[in-house]
């Protein structure tokens, strides 16, 4: 195992090193004059833009440039935002809980109740139940998040009143650290709803599939002859083994996840860093959206290592190696 | 024989798998070490070994499939490693192959015709005007009907598919054909007629055979020498009938004993005797 | 004669693969209504311009009109333009950037994988890490980074999904050709001289193909999506018309006109559902997917015992006449027999077509005996055993008759719980391969526990499988029970098996080619020990193979089986010196070595 966690990390630190790297070509490649990529279109003072020239060594060679660019972002160091007039670290840092809030819940439901009907999808002898299910996640699959999220504003919010169309908290409320949280389960329920759709769908589709392939296994013919109860041999001869996948699917999810929420924060007007990050893209204002790139791709990054390192312990195969 | 003879020769070959990168993290197997062997014109080797034996690694070596790590194969004297493009070709038409497992040994999206022709065009053996005429030729000598060869491999029989494969290392007119495992995956009655119809085409078509298998039965009725293989060495090697019958190495005795003799007498006589040493 | 004539000549029709495979496709409703979907999406796209009624960016009427509206369908957007114009004319872009730049990805992922998987080594590792990293950073990030730095244009969104959609294709891509790889037509195309580029293009692409086609129906409705939310954020040309844009110009109004979402909302669905449902279509198609048909034994059985009493005989008093019939010819060492079999057949479908594995047989096992099954691969050996354990495969029974007993219960008539209890309690089955037989994320102690049927548990179920792998010669110091499945040695994990086996107490134990997937060195072992349980406990045995070495050493009656009957059944040692049926004979004749061997005992 340790080995095995040696190796994963020998992989993430390079991967995020590329990305940086990606990033950073990118805003080399990018037309106009190097300052006003880096700060955006704010009208400088000129010694700050003789500042920004020394500190991303801008009229040294390109990996030199680079090197300070990784330099600065290593020690925390994410610019300055004209926009915002704040450092662009603080800033996405303002942002990030409420958005990470929306992401992990949308997972949690959307994976939960993935793994429902993809294991009752991928049991059933039913031919019509599988169809139907099938033509469910199908269809779930199809729907844009911020499409369903105008629905449900449009429905739950608008007309019939049950949950509100926008925010995190409602005006005003002083109240205690319960009605708060109550208050805010209260606004979560739509967008999270809205951003559970793709993650269930992606879940529903590997479970049922891999269920149904550990299913034709030789064990469960073992388990079988052993006259283990049906549903004992669901539990714990099929569910076990086909859950495996799902671990891997939901890191991968949860990058698609970060891309996901900026639209349906849009939607609802949700203090996250979707709506940072169009603000800025119309502000253009570049450190910020650089920032909250490198930092998505860090947690990117990061929860993949932690799913592989989660999948390795599971499989007694990988863990035992 | 002398080994100046030997058509085919492997000279200290080594092979040693998971030498890959840092991020392989696997341990280093020794798959083959150190093995020297030779075929001999007309002759049939047999390479025998239990699974893991390196017996499979040995026979990719010597097909130029993988590179040995260390040692050299050579044909007809020359240095595979060392071959330019011309010798190279020659290897390629002189050594052929017939695999174990004749579900995959054959494109599932080619007809037999067209397996079969292609590598005679490739190898320019016959004009193409005239090789309708060699498949047919070529699918009479291995035992099957002139039909057949418009059909799909899904439409052909175990035993049918490993014919076809057959076909194919023969159309080539090679001087040596590795057979690795060709029986083993055929019932018991098709084994008994493939090893016949191979026995056939040797005499037919002078042709030299590496016969690998982990079937003492099998490779006691076809070849001449054999090579004893066990984790990657060789144990033991020599004409069948002596290594068969007085083997030398605890290794070829184990082997021996271990293997189920078809005859219940036989199998009466051992256990009885075993319980008797056992009481006594 | 050429190959043009060779083509002509073919007096066969050859069904192709593609062929069969589209046709199987298009047999299911899904694949049909998507394809109509998209047919309509790519009409609507080429003709746009014709049909539209409006220019799109024209303020043709009042604002916001609701559908149904006089001269506007769809009615208009909140500067009084046409909906249904723009939503006609937004399905261009939606498909353009659907296709090119899936299509991109999937060509860069079809080149990327096939090189990696083909050669492998340090670029396989290499490309593979290049493609984790594109395949964990979001499409549409990048997008909005690209268009921050480069402005938003049709050709960018194109170009970047292209460059970030191609990991999945290529991963499949590689895989396939892994796989293929393994295949000896591979192989025997290098062994020929084929070249790697010839090898890869007619060999290995045109088999890696067809999951390679499900994954690009999903990617193009995949890029669609990605491109309504690039255009929902803003990015691109405020002149062209996209659903994304509509959605976002419908913010402001939902709550006065709901329709200015639904509408371009449900173009955007309807147009991925068509692509989803055909590569749902083709995916069905290429992997058919048995549903766990569950073979109800109950009504099979009710069926079977409705026509024995047709013909005037009933179940058990059958077998009890079946049983004092034996009762004549009683074996002192026995008495009568532990299993009686008779005139069992089983018959089923598979893919349409009947099977008769099981054609009317009859035999009986004595208590302490070893009786041997010996036949062909297809003769149908397997299925007795698995017929007899009711473990089959789900498949749909055709014809299911006859009588079996153990220790005088009916072996086919129950069902349910007793049919468990009887089962557990008389027959155990012993597998050909052991790795596949055994769970591999379960530690082998936990799954020989489960073969107790909870009657016991903790320390005296641990007791109990440290003595039942002690039987099967596995000392308690090697620890097995605290072990997984990939820990231990082939002929390790199949005396597991047998100890698995044993923990049910049985009275038979059924062993289906018990040493087949085994090294002959560890075969002989694990014989001697089925051999022991067998002298010693007095464990009958019904011992199915397809290999009279196995058969001489183990069995003392066999059957010969041949196209689901008996050809001949007799004493092994008769059976060996004087085979009366042909095709006894003919199989003895082919077992290399036989001839040597009895040459050497004369």
């Amino acid at each position: 195992m340790l080995r095995f966690t040696i190796s994963r990390l020998a992989i993430a630190i390079p991967l995020l090193f590329a990305i940086i790297l990606i990033l950073f070509l990118m805003l080399k490649a990018a037309p106009g004059d190097p300052v006003s990529v880096i700060i955006g279109n704010f009208p400088a003072p000129d010694e700050y833009r003789q500042q920004i020239v020394e500190r991303y060594n801008l009229d040294d060679p390109l990996w030199v440039q680079f090197w300070a660019y990784l330099g600065n972002l290593i020690s925390g160091d994410f610019g300055y935002s004209f926009a915002n007039s704040a450092d662009v670290i603080d800033v996405i840092f303002s942002r990030l809980p409420a958005t990470l809030l929306l992401v992990v819940l949308g997972i949690v439901f959307g994976s939960a109740l993935g793994i429902v009907v993809g294991l009752v999808s991928g049991r059933t002898t039913k031919r019509g139940l599988d169809n139907s299910l099938n033509i469910f996640v199908l269809i779930a699959f199809a729907i844009p998040s911020f499409w369903l999220a105008q629905l449900l504003v449009m429905f739950f919010a608008l007309q019939m009143g049950w949950f509100p169309t926008s925010g995190l908290n409602s005006a005003g409320l002083s109240a205690s650290t319960w009605e708060t949280a109550a208050n805010m389960a209260w606004h979560l329920v739509l967008p999270v709803t809205a951003l559970a759709l793709v993650d269930f769908a992606a879940v529903a589709r590997i479970i049922r599939s891999s269920t149904a392939e550990v299913a034709t296994q030789d064990y469960i013919v073992t388990a079988q002859l052993k006259r283990v109860r049906p549903w004992r041999i669901t539990s714990r001869h099929i569910f076990r083994n086909a859950s495996l996948p799902v671990v891997t699917v939901i890191g991968y999810r949860f990058g698609q996840a970060l891309a996901g929420v900026l639209l349906v924060e849009k939607v609802f007007g949700y203090p996250g860093m979707g709506q940072l990050l169009e603000q800025s893209i119309i502000k253009r204002d570049n450190q910020t959206i650089l920032g909250i790139v490198v930092l998505v791709a860090v947690m990117v990054v990061v929860i993949n290592l932690i799913t592989d390192l989660l999948y390795g312990f599971l499989d007694p195969r990988i863990r035992r190696a | 024989m002398s080994l100046d003879e030997a058509i085919l020769r492997a000279d200290d070959v080594s092979c040693v798998f998971g030498a890959g990168g840092m991020f392989s993290g696997s341990k280093q197997v020794r798959a083959v070490d150190g093995v020297s062997l030779h075929v001999g014109p007309q002759e049939t080797l047999g390479i025998v070994g239990e699974s893991g034996s390196g017996k499979s690694t040995m026979a990719r070596i010597l097909l130029g499939l993988l590179k040995p790590t260390s040692g050299t194969v050579s044909f007809e004297g020359v240095d595979y490693a060392k071959m330019n493009r011309a010798q190279r070709w020659n290897f390629h038409q002189a050594v052929q192959v017939v695999f174990q497992d004749p579900g995959t040994s054959l494109n599932p999206r080619k007809s037999v015709v067209k397996i079969l022709s292609e590598v005679l065009l490739l190898h320019k053996k016959v004009p193409g005007s005239k090789v309708l005429d060699r498949v047919i030729e070529v699918l009479d000598s291995v035992g099957l009907p002139s039909e057949i060869a418009f059909r799909m491999p899904h439409e052909l029989s175990g035993g049918q598919k490993q014919r076809v494969a057959i076909g194919r290392a023969i159309a080539m007119e090679p001087k040596v054909i590795i057979a690795d495992e060709a029986l083993s995956a055929l019932d018991v009655s098709i084994q008994a007629q493939v090893l016949s119809l191979m026995k056939e085409l040797q005499r037919d078509l002078n042709v030299s055979y590496a016969f690998i298998s982990h079937d003492l039965g099998v490779v006691r009725e076809i070849a001449d020498r054999v090579v004893v293989m066990h984790n990657g060495k060789v144990e033991e090697t020599g004409n069948t009938q002596e290594v068969l019958d007085h083997p030398q190495a605890e290794y070829t005795k184990s082997l021996l004993a271990a293997r189920f003799i078809a005859n219940p007498h036989e199998a009466r006589r051992v256990r009885l005797a075993r319980e008797l040493s056992e009481t006594l | 004669m050429n190959m043009p004539a060779v083509a002509s000549e073919r007096g066969r029709k050859v069904p192709r693969p593609s062929l069969e495979l589209l046709k199987r496709a298009f047999k299911n409703p899904l694949t049909i209504i998507g394809a109509a979907l998209l047919v309509v999406l790519v009409l609507t796209a080429i003709f746009a311009d014709v049909l539209a009624p409006y220019k799109p960016t024209e303020i043709a009427g009042f604002p916001l009109l609701p559908p149904f509206s006089d001269g506007f369908l769809l009615g208009t957007d909140n500067l009084g333009r046409d909906t249904l114009s723009r939503v006609m004319l937004g399905s261009r872009m939606s498909l353009a950037v659907g296709v090119f730049g899936a299509g991109m990805g999937i060509l860069i992922g079809i080149v990327i994988g096939s090189i990696a998987g083909y050669f492998g080594g340090w670029l396989d590792t290499l490309l593979m890490r290049v493609a984790e990293l594109f395949q964990i950073i979001p499409a549409l990030i990048i997008a909005l980074v690209a268009a921050a730095l480069f402005g938003g244009s049709m050709q960018l969104v194109i170009l970047v999904i292209g460059f970030t959609f191609w990991p999945d294709t290529a991963r499949i891509v590689r895989a396939q050709i892994l796989t293929l790889k393994e295949r000896h037509f591979i192989e025997a195309a290098k062994v020929a001289g084929f070249k790697s580029r010839r090898i890869i293009l007619s060999d290995l692409l045109p088999n890696a193909l067809p999951p390679v086609i499900v994954q690009a129906a999903l990617l193009v409705g995949w890029a669609i999506l990605v491109e309504a939310g690039l255009s929902f954020l803003g990015v691109g040309d405020v002149n062209i018309p996209t659903w994304g844009q509509m959605l976002s110009s419908a913010q402001v109004s939902l709550s006065q006109s709901p329709w200015l979402s639904i509408i371009p909302g449900l173009a955007v669905v309807l147009s991925v559902l068509g692509f989803n449902f055909v590569a749902d279509g083709f995916n069905s198609a290429l992997n058919p997917r048995r549903l766990a048909v569950e073979v109800d034994y109950r009504k099979l059985n009710a069926e079977r015992v409705r026509k024995l009493k047709s013909a005037g005989e009933g179940v058990t008093a059958e077998v009890q006449t079946v049983e004092s019939q034996y009762a004549h010819e009683t074996d002192e060492r026995s008495g009568i027999p532990q299993l009686i079999v008779d005139d069992l057949v089983f018959n089923f479908k598979v893919g349409g077509r009947e099977v008769r594995a099981v054609n009317g047989v009859s035999f009986h096992v004595n208590r302490g005996e070893c009786v041997g099954i010996v036949g062909e691969s297809g003769s149908g050996k397997s299925t007795i055993g698995r017929v007899l354990a009711q473990l089959l495969p789900p498949v749909e029974v055709s014809r299911f008759e006859g009588r079996a007993s153990l220790d005088g219960e009916d072996l086919l008539g129950l069902s349910g719980l007793k049919a468990d209890r009887v089962r557990r309690d008389g027959i155990s089955m012993v597998f050909q391969d052991p790795m596949s037989h055994l769970n591999p994320t379960m530690k082998v102690g936990a799954q020989i526990e489960e073969a107790f049927g909870g009657t016991i548990s903790g320390a005296e179920a641990r007791e109990r499988i440290d003595e039942l792998l002690e039987r099967v010669d596995l000392p308690r110091a090697m620890n097995v029970a605290d072990r997984y499945p990939h820990q231990l040695s082939g002929g390790q994990r199949q005396r597991a098996m047998i100890a698995l086996a044993l923990a049910m107490k049985p009275k038979l134990l059924i062993a289906d080619e018990p040493t087949t997937a085994l090294d002959a060195s560890v075969q002989a072992s694990v014989v001697e020990t089925l051999l022991k349980l067998h002298h010693e406990e007095g464990l009958s045995i019904l011992l199915i193979s397809h290999d009279f070495g196995l058969i001489a050493n183990m069995a003392e009656r066999v059957y010969v089986m041949r196209q689901g009957k008996f050809v001949e059944s007799a004493d092994v040692i008769e059976l060996f010196d004087n085979p009366k049926h042909d095709y006894t004979k003919s199989l003895l004749a082919a077992v290399p070595g036989f001839k040597a061997n009895q040459g050497t005992e004369a």
